[in-house]
């Protein structure tokens, strides 16, 4: 019941300052803080994110522009579990084992283009936008032993809302979902599977299956912007 | 909203984002988890499984005297039996007549011992049991003699003597021997020694088809056959493994065992020894099972292929991987001075009948390691 108060407290606030507020053929930039939540299956760990973008209004109700998203996380250590040999196997004394959770930072860049539809108002404009584009996976040269690079193509589906503060500035509050596509796992293990638990596998945490996409997840708050001598939204 | 409130705003949401972004842990890519592992490889024993002779008579049917036509069987690496016996069958050479024999069986034990000096001294003793059509004795130390003659089983003057087997019956045994058929000799399989006809016993599953017998063994190709015939004849399959123990975990890693025998299962096993080296507690690990997360157990292996991804090959089906696991936490006995498994120090692969006793190390060991000092402390 409170929910469907909020959203028609909402709506109402949408109707009873329904008023265009973009104004056509105008760009406007944002600057974008928060989260991405990579989904369990990618052995990711929650990251922050810094992103920007650029869109064009075409008209009122639509808009193109350009997205771009840096993040920086650790994969999920415990999905990776090395075992460190010591010691000869054959010999009198045997051998010791570590057992170690292995992980590593990870630098992920995602570019994209976005189609934007929103509703204006006065003061708030809901708008859902969706895109395509590529990511960038990089990782640390050392820890890996080589230069490790992976990209693949991505496409984002996701919604918000812009608060306007001034006529050239707000907020920004969205929510975005990100696949990533012919995402692989593999690629994020440092030992590239040359000391696998096979002895003690359910001594450690359940790895979950793996999968060819991952889905992320991504909270932001941005500041949004609109150069020129004519304020926006 | 003012500017100040929104920059304030923008400020705090940075600050999150980038206090999720750069925790301590960071830079730290391995971390050390839980307790230290200690193992060592064990090594093929293949030691004391059953084996032994059978002198037969000189001709296939009866010699002028039958009550002279000795059938001698030797026997040794038997395990005892506790739901069985083992019985004695002369047959034909095409194994579709049998008569069960009884003789006088003598046992014969070997014990060893260490003087002063140290060195081994070994003291035999025999005792006669009677005749019996059956036995259930057995022992890694004992050696079982079983002398009969034709006229003494029965058998008809016509028939031949051409094949001597030993089956393991669980019940009252019919007119021909059960499945179990491990042990056999067969006169075309034998030699003239010292004047006496004689031959190795072979340890498997007999057939009366000498192509498909299956001679049980840890390092040969035979009976075997994995995909391309080129790939089969370079195929020699020897049984490897290791053991591991972590913190109360107990186990042993290993591959490449053929079937057991009809009758058989692996089974694995620790011993604990006292500061003398003397073996003073012997604890089951378990029998042999598939690898996590499975864990089916290769008890019916000898007859069914219990898991097709663990296990195949033609005719004669290979184990190719295996775990056996054990915590010291659910048994008792195996936490000395606080330390799991401390004082064990050997690690046995064994072949178990299953007709003996649950949870007694058998005679006929597959694999064998000392365990590393880390774990045993000696």
């Amino acid at each position: 019941m409170r929910k469907v108060m909020l959203a028609a407290a909402f709506v109402a606030l949408a109707a009873t300052t329904a008023q265009a507020q973009v104004q056509a053929k105008r760009f406007s930039v944002t600057t974008r803080v928060g989260t991405v939540t990579p989904e369990r299956s990618s052995s990711l760990d929650m990251a922050g994110l810094v992103g920007l973008d650029t869109e064009y209004s075409l008209n009122k109700y639509f808009g193109t522009g350009v997205s771009v998203d840096v993040t920086r996380g650790n994969t999920h250590r415990e999905d990776f579990v090395a075992r460190l040999r010591y010691g000869n196997a054959n010999a009198g004394g045997g051998d010791t084992v570590y057992y170690q959770y292995v992980g590593q930072p990870v630098n992920t860049i995602h570019i994209g283009a976005m189609g934007v539809a929103r509703y204006p108002t006065k003061r708030i404009t809901p708008f859902v936008m969706g895109g395509f584009g590529t990511y960038t996976m990089l990782l640390d040269t050392q820890i890996n032993g080589k230069a490790a690079i992976k990209n693949s193509a991505s496409y984002t589906v996701g919604g918000g809302v812009w608060i306007k503060f001034t006529e050239r500035s707000g907020i920004q509050i969205d929510a975005r979902q990100l696949t990533m596509r012919n995402f692989d796992r593999g690629f994020l293990d440092p030992t590239a599977g040359r000391n696998p638990n096979r002895v003690f596998p359910e001594d450690f945490p359940a790895v979950p299956a793996s999968k060819s996409t991952a889905g992320n997840l991504m909270l932001s708050l941005g500041f949004r912007y609109i150069p020129g001598s004519a304020g926006g939204n | 909203m003012k500017p100040m409130h929104l920059a304030a705003l923008t400020s705090v949401a940075i600050t999150v984002a980038f206090a999720a972004a750069c925790t301590e842990e960071r830079a730290i890519t391995t971390e050390p988890v839980g307790s230290l592992g200690f193992g060592q490889n064990l090594v093929k024993a293949q030691s004391n499984l059953p084996r032994g002779r059978v002198i037969l008579p000189t001709t296939p049917i009866a010699s002028a005297t039958p009550a002279t036509d000795s059938i001698i069987v030797e026997l040794g690496g038997l395990d005892s039996l506790s739901g069985g016996n083992y019985v004695v069958w002369v047959g034909n050479d095409s194994a579709t007549k049998f008569v069960r024999a009884s003789g006088t069986l003598t046992v014969l034990r070997t014990d060893t011992t260490l003087n002063a000096q140290g060195d081994a001294v070994f003291s035999t003793s025999s005792t006669v049991v009677g005749t019996v059509n059956q036995f259930s004795t057995g022992g890694s130390n004992r050696l079982m003699r079983f002398a009969t003659t034709r006229a003494a089983i029965g058998m008809p003057n016509a028939d031949s003597a051409n094949l001597v087997l030993v089956s393991v019956e669980s019940g009252t045994p019919g007119a021909a021997p059960s499945v179990r058929r491990p042990l056999w000799v067969r006169r075309s399989q034998s030699a003239v020694v010292s004047g006496r006809l004689t031959g190795g016993v072979r340890f498997g599953n007999f057939n009366p088809r000498l192509s498909s017998e299956y001679v049980f063994a840890t390092s040969t190709a035979a009976n075997a056959v994995f995909g391309p015939a080129a790939f089969s004849a370079i195929t020699v399959i020897i049984p490897r493994g290791r053991i591991e123990v972590r913190g109360a975990i107990y186990t042993v890693n290993d591959s490449n065992y053929y079937r057991p025998p009809v009758g058989y299962f692996y089974e694995a096993w620790t011993i604990r020894t006292d500061t003398l080296g003397r073996f003073i507690d012997t604890v089951s690990l378990g029998r042999k099972a598939t690898p996590f997360p499975g864990r089916l157990s290769f008890y019916d292996a000898d007859t069914q292929i219990t898991d097709p991804q663990f296990m195949f090959g033609t005719p004669t089906p290979v184990i190719f991987a295996s775990q056996h696991r054990v915590s010291a936490d659910t048994i008792a006995g195996t936490v000395i001075k606080g330390t799991p498994w401390r004082e064990f120090a050997f690690t046995y692969v064994t072949l178990q009948n299953k007709l003996s006793p649950t949870g007694r190390m058998g005679a006929n060991a597959v694999m064998v390691v000392g365990n590393p000092s880390s774990v045993s402390f000696r």
